[in-house]
């Protein structure tokens, strides 16, 4: 059981967030102009690392805002949060 | 057999309160304080158990979590608990406990046979032999399966209480001996929020078996100093009877407390196990460590036991295991067994050292209390049977311990007390993710560095000196408070203990026996499982290499004590054939549970229809009770299903409900769709983007109904949404998509249209719905309520009117899922009885009918309707439910790429139809799979399958909504669903719409 | 016409285990009870826009909480932060006029106040063992050092979606919390309550609360009548 820091609320048990993958992906602008492939990059295709992940997470039963973690996918250690329009707290190799 | 061997005086029982418990049928009594395997030992038992694979019989080995051998059953019925150990069972009046192998009986055990054939029986036997022929496995099994079981599951029902409790603390620590003590003491001064977890039923530890003044007092008066210091200490928990079964991640620990087993009559009111769900700050893990067997011919006869067990039967139970007891060790720790026993003026017949020069303080005083010590010489063998041991054979050994010299001869003796070491309980250090490293001086694997905030102290880090312990057990509790964040004083004062001087352990991991390898009686190294050094040795020889490989193919370290004797002399002994530092091999994975934890505390109290799973009502949930409704669980809505009048079946409940409804007037509670309040001034373009059709022309007052896709193209949810001001707009979803659509469309306006001025707040609860349906809806209407014009042009199809009904605030919608005139009526839900009420008493004189959601589900399908969820799967598009004309061409929307995707244009996706079978009395199963023939042989192909399925009243005739591949285009030709019980139903391909097709009813 | 009684229904009034029960050692625990018919307001706004929270404050007599999981409270009316936009009002049933003071207060700004007061109940728990029940259910760290008065947090209690605040200083008197639940859930949620409340006993009030006569009540139409 993680326990899961909301850039808001402070440290909350994950039951109380919903995960909701890989953040940072950017909605194309105008779809209908994008190929069947670069559309399906944007729907389907995802990093999947092993270690460093940004990921979006939502305190779900809490205070429902949506925010950005850094998380290792090997530790479990959550590196960092924080919050949609935030800059990234350093730069990374994403 | 009935020789006493309780000692006059001395231990901690409460020897004026006699208890009577039964063990396989024979009554046998104890006292108070006295464990299970302690009273039976009191009583010379001698064999408590059948081993698992050769059925040879076994006595108690250990004195805690560490026993192999004595695993018994305890109680009957729904009270009945497998799979304990006699070693960790209080003793209460009236306790009835059995053996969970041997058959007949432990003393004529009929597969000793195994035994016997021994040779016969390898490592991997049952995977080579009876892999084949392959459909013989379930004959075979059924004769392994009787032969080797460990217990019984109750087949009862459980009728105790379990439940669980979560925790914050500052420093959880693990183990109440001196190190736990000590640490508890510091981080309580400190002013921590202190948990001490021990298994045992009182704090003490090892210093329960010790006789050694500690502090000046004894070592239980300086337990009870300590413990009645901490209990006065708000903040400090002390959990006895508690095992702390696994480490997870982010300092999260699971702890199981046993809180009435040990009660003859415990209050009902009483939770029989508690889980302890705990966030600890710091841990301090103060484990102790387990004394390691030696391993050499025969050394499971019932007898041989651990010198440390000697000693806790002895002072702590005072029950001496044998009259006549031979040592058998490699270090030092065994001595002070010998002296304990010598205070107590016991026969020690000899110490058996394998080291050719011990020296320490205790081996001096042990020799100078006249007992024998056979240095450099080695236990090769011991004779005796299911009463206990006559005599172990001895035997000179070589300086690297690998060869007998000369045969000494024998030793009579009926028990056998032996010490390889001791090995520091590291579970939970490496389920913390911490690596053991393996220590060379203790020949066992210590902590490693920590990942997580905890720290490991006394003998569970390879410190074995009580001075030491103390020491440690202080500091590391200071410092967890410190790192906790406690700025208290946590200094303690370290009490004064007699030391002395120790000698240096020699390991030995197979005693040789002077003859060929294999040859001689068996050497065991997991007793529960009965593995043999052979079998270790044949398993490295046949490549399993791996330590997690030769577990799974000997079995060595499985089972309820998962190999807490066993498994450094495992590793070590592959080690040894592979020709590697056992440092090299390391350790098998370390798992929860650290020792087994019944379903019961698992599934706590979230169990049965009451607490499984949470419960949702709506505001008239009485009424629907109070009238006779059968619910049905949508999501975890309870809604009324059916109201079945007395000697209703509920296909005639449904008929009556439908007809009623089409024909004057029904009432549906749809509470529990979910509502959503969507504000603000970019409320229409939000909704543009969120619904696949337009919203930016719907005038205030008015209604229409919106498809929603994911982002692939599917349909995700669909439901009414109304404008009910400028910038304000109430969305409804279905019952079970409202939690998402919610924090779905949450996602999108804060991460991707932050700029768009929406306030999205769910108020599902709030508001009361019911939806009047049928022709004398307006009827009715009209009579509850005189501030809105109800006339078809005033308030037309579609639209949303404020008013006042019944006398209560309302907002009523004219829209219809049953395809009749109806109106939904919303009110706030503290009024919803009032309403409820106030109708069905209006519309008696139209023959009012409550219908539940079958009925509901049978009017819409009538008319096509789908239900998101159940007509559709997350596979099916717009196109493929014929609803091309809600995808609006001139905008975008979530999902509307994804309609122009190669797979989503492609002709023959499954599309809805409709279904008439051949036969109109038939109802097609829902999920039947539909094929374009009977089949003639399997597997066939398939070209749909139902979704929806009913028998409709109003056309007398079966009904059904299926998905066909391209089945738009197959109006009119035939489909066969293929049954599972091997009938085939003929059904003719229509349109999805069976009633009205032309909707005139609901626009009147 | 006429119509029959019309009363309103809180969500525990109906509410069927109404027992109280000793706990062992005859420990009475924790006591239960329902404040029904508060007015419940979401309010949202823009917390960067100085002017909308003061408009908010002279309106409601109270400041609206910036700081996360804490409530400010005057004269019966509670707000709390629910999130960095998104507060909950508490309010007497009195207290009718509520709706139009925020949404005249708040004319000009972008903002919604929905009125939600059908949708959910206080229950109110109090006793020496309040937070055991809550450990029971609920992983917040509910300790008196850690969760102080003034203090609420949004979180899950048996599963449940809550609203927890903490209304009494134990050194004051009782151990008291307050927590706000849906509707829908209450009457399992009360269940829940006097079943982990067993074994440290209970007096229950829930199911008790009496019915107000006031059938003016109408705060909930007003934004309907638009």
């Amino acid at each position: 059981m993680l326990e899961i820091n909301c850039p808001w609320c402070g440290p909350r048990d994950q039951i109380e967030f919903s995960c909701g993958g890989e953040a940072h992906i950017v909605r194309p602008l105008e779809p209908e102009n994008l190929s069947d492939d670069d559309w399906a990059d944007y729907l389907f295709y995802r990093k999947n690392p092993e270690g460093r992940h940004h990921e979006q997470w939502c305190h779900t039963a809490g205070c429902r805002k949506w925010f950005n973690a850094i998380r290792n996918t090997v530790t479990y250690q959550f590196e960092t949060v924080y919050r949609i329009g935030e800059d990234l707290p350093e730069k990374t190799s994403r | 057999m009935s020789r006493s061997l309780r000692v006059a005086n001395g231990g901690s029982i409460r020897r004026t309160r006699l208890l009577s418990f039964s063990f396989n049928g024979t009554l046998y009594s104890g006292f108070e304080g006295d464990t299970l395997a302690s009273a039976l030992l009191a009583n010379n038992v001698r064999t408590v158990h059948r081993s698992f694979k050769y059925h040879r019989p076994r006595g108690v080995v250990g004195s805690g979590a560490e026993e192999p051998n004595s695993i018994v059953q305890v109680g009957s019925g729904s009270k009945a608990t497998p799979n304990l150990r006699a070693t960790q069972i209080e003793l209460y009046d009236g306790l009835t406990a059995r053996s969970v192998s041997g058959w007949p009986s432990l003393r004529v055990d009929l597969y000793a046979l195994n035994g016997l054939l021994g040779r016969l029986l390898p490592a991997g036997f049952y995977y080579k032999t009876f892999m084949r022929p392959r459909f013989l496995w379930s004959w075979y099994e059924h004769f392994i399966r009787k032969a080797a079981g460990l217990g019984q599951a109750p087949r009862e029902a459980d009728l105790d209480h379990y439940d669980k409790l979560n925790i914050h603390c500052d420093v959880l620590i693990v183990g109440g001996g001196p190190t736990g003590l000590m640490a508890a003491r510091a981080a309580g001064r400190a002013g921590a929020r202190v948990i001490m977890a021990d298994e045992q039923a009182e704090m003490g530890g090892s210093l329960l078996s010790s006789t050694a003044s500690i502090g000046g007092k004894k070592p239980g008066d300086w337990v009870e100093t300590v413990v009645s210091e901490l209990t006065r200490m708000p903040e400090v928990i002390l959990l006895p009877r508690s095992t702390v079964t696994g480490y997870y991640d982010h300092n999260f620990l699971v702890i199981n407390e046993r809180r009435t087993d040990h009660l003859e009559r415990p209050d009902p009111r009483l939770r029989r196990e508690r889980i302890w769900r705990v966030r600890a700050s710091q841990v301090v893990l103060a484990t102790g460590a387990i004394e390691r067997p030696l391993v050499f011919s025969n050394n499971d006869k019932p007898g041989v036991m651990l010198a440390s067990a000697v000693s806790t039967y002895l002072v702590r139970y005072g029950v001496l295991p044998g009259r006549k007891i031979v040592f058998f060790t490699n270090n030092d720790s065994a001595y002070q067994t010998v002296l304990q026993l010598v205070d107590a003026g016991m026969e020690v017949v000899a110490v058996v050292d394998v080291r050719s020069d011990p020296q320490g303080d205790l081996i001096q005083q042990v020799r100078s209390a006249g007992v024998p010590i056979f240095e450099g010489h080695v236990v090769v063998d011991v004779r005796g049977g299911t009463s206990g041991l006559r005599m172990v054979l001895i035997a000179r050994v070589n300086k690297t311990l690998d060869e007998i010299l000369s045969h000494k001869g024998e030793l009579r003796c009926d028990v056998l007390a032996v010490s390889g070491g001791w090995n520091p309980v590291v579970h939970l250090h490496a389920q913390s993710g911490g690596k053991p490293v393996f220590n060379e001086e203790c020949a066992s694997f210590l902590p490693g560095p920590s990942v997580q905030n905890e720290r490991s102290a006394g003998a569970g880090n390879g410190t074995f000196g009580l001075a030491d312990c103390l020491r440690e057990g202080a500091e590391a509790g200071r410092r967890a408070a410190q790192d906790a964040g406690l700025t208290g004083d946590g200094s303690v004062d370290i009490p004064k203990v007699e030391s002395h001087v120790e000698g240096s352990l020699h390991p030995i991991w197979v005693v040789p026996n002077g003859l060929a390898e294999g040859r001689g009686g068996k050497k065991f190294v997991d007793l529960q499982n009965d593995t043999t050094v052979a079998d270790i040795r044949l398993a490295a020889r046949e490549g399993y290499r791996s330590v997690e490989h030769l577990k799974r193919y000997t079995a060595l370290g499985f089972g309820t004590d998962q190999g807490k004797l066993g498994n450094i002399n495992g590793m070590a002994i592959l080690a040894d054939v592979l020709g590697q530092a056992p440092g090299k091999i390391g350790t098998t994975t370390f798992r929860p549970n650290y020792t087994p934890v019944t379903f019961g505390a698992i599934a706590g109290r979230e169990i049965g229809s009451t607490f499984f799973d949470p419960t949702r009502k709506t505001a008239v949930h009485q009424w629907h009770v109070e009238n006779g409704a059968e619910f049905e669980d949508v999501g975890q809505w309870k809604r009324p299903w059916y109201y079945p009048l007395p000697g209703e079946t509920m296909n005639e409940a449904v008929r009556r409900e439908c007809l009623a409804t089409r024909e004057s007037l029904g009432i549906l509670d749809a509470s529990t769709l979910g509502k959503i309040e969507i504000r603000g001034p970019d409320s229409a373009e939000f909704l543009n983007r969120i619904y696949t059709n337009s919203w930016l022309t719907l005038e205030i007052g008015r209604c229409r109904y919106g498809l929603m896709l994911g982002e692939d193209g599917m349909v995700m949810d669909d439901g009414v949404t109304s404008r009910i001001g400028e910038d304000h707009y109430l969305m409804t979803t279905t019952t079970g998509g409202a939690a998402h659509v919610l924090a779905w469309m949450e996602r999108w306006l804060q991460t991707e249209w932050p700029h768009l001025r929406v306030y999205l707040t769910s108020v599902t609860d709030h508001w009361f719905v019911t939806s009047v349906a049928g022709p004398n809806s307006r009827e009715i209407l009209t009579k509850l309520c005189t501030d809105i014009d109800f006339s078809a042009d005033a308030f037309p199809f579609m639209s949303v009117r404020a008013g006042t009904v019944a006398g209560i605030p309302a907002r009523v919608y004219r829209i219809s899922f049953s395809g009749e005139l109806a109106y939904e009526i919303n009110v706030s839900a503290n009024y919803g009885r009032s309403l409820w009420q106030a109708i069905m008493t209006a519309g008696q004189s139209l023959n009012i009918t409550p219908y539940g959601t079958e009925a509901m589900h049978v009017l819409r399908a009538e008319k096509g309707y789908i239900i998101v969820g159940q007509d559709t799967d997350g596979s099916v598009t717009p196109g493929d439910l014929g609803m091309d004309w809600i995808v609006s061409n001139g905008k975008d929307c979530i999902g509307k790429r994804s309609l122009s995707r190669q797979d989503t244009r492609r002709e023959n996706r499954k599309q809805l139809v409709g279904l008439t079978t051949v036969d109109p009395t038939l109802v097609l199963p829902e999920g039947a799979q539909l094929l374009n023939e009977p089949a003639k042989e399997f597997p066939a192909p398939m070209v749909g399958h139902v979704t929806s399925s009913y028998f409709s009243p109003s056309l007398r005739h079966s009904i059904a909504l299926a998905l066909v591949k391209g089945g738009r285009s197959r109006e009119g030709s035939m489909v066969y669903a293929q049954l599972i019980d091997g009938r085939v139903i003929p059904a003719t391909i229509g349109q999805p719409k069976f009633f009205d097709p032309e909707n005139q009813r609901q626009k009147v | 016409m006429n119509h029959p009684k019309i009363t309103a229904v809180s969500p525990l009034v109906e509410h069927v285990d109404v027992s109280s029960q000793l706990g062992i050692n005859g420990w009475r625990g924790v006591e239960l009870e329902e404040l029904a018919f508060c007015i419940h307001l979401n309010l949202r706004c823009d917390p960067s826009d100085s002017q909308a929270l003061t408009a908010a404050s002279t309106a409601l007599g109270v400041a609206l909480p910036l700081r996360p999981n804490t409530f400010h409270e005057a004269s019966d009316i509670r707000i709390h932060w629910l999130g960095p936009d998104e507060w909950l009002v508490v309010a007497p049933t009195t207290d009718i006029h509520l709706v139009d003071k925020i949404v005249s207060a708040w004319t000009g700004f972008h903002h919604s106040v929905t009125d939600i007061t059908g949708g959910q109940t206080v229950v109110r728990i109090q006793g020496d063992r309040a937070r055991e029940l809550f450990n029971h259910g609920c992983t917040l760290d509910l300790h008196h050092r850690v969760f102080k008065v003034g203090q609420c947090a949004q979180s899950l209690l048996a599963h449940v979606p809550v609203l927890i605040s903490r209304r009494v200083d134990d050194a004051n008197g009782t151990c008291r919390f307050d927590i706000v639940v849906r509707r829908s859930y209450a009457d399992y949620l009360a269940k829940w309550l006097a079943d982990s409340a067993e074994e440290i006993g209970f007096v229950n009030r829930l199911g008790n609360s009496q019915q107000p006569t006031s059938s003016n009540n109408r705060s909930q139409v007003s934004s309907a009548s638009k």
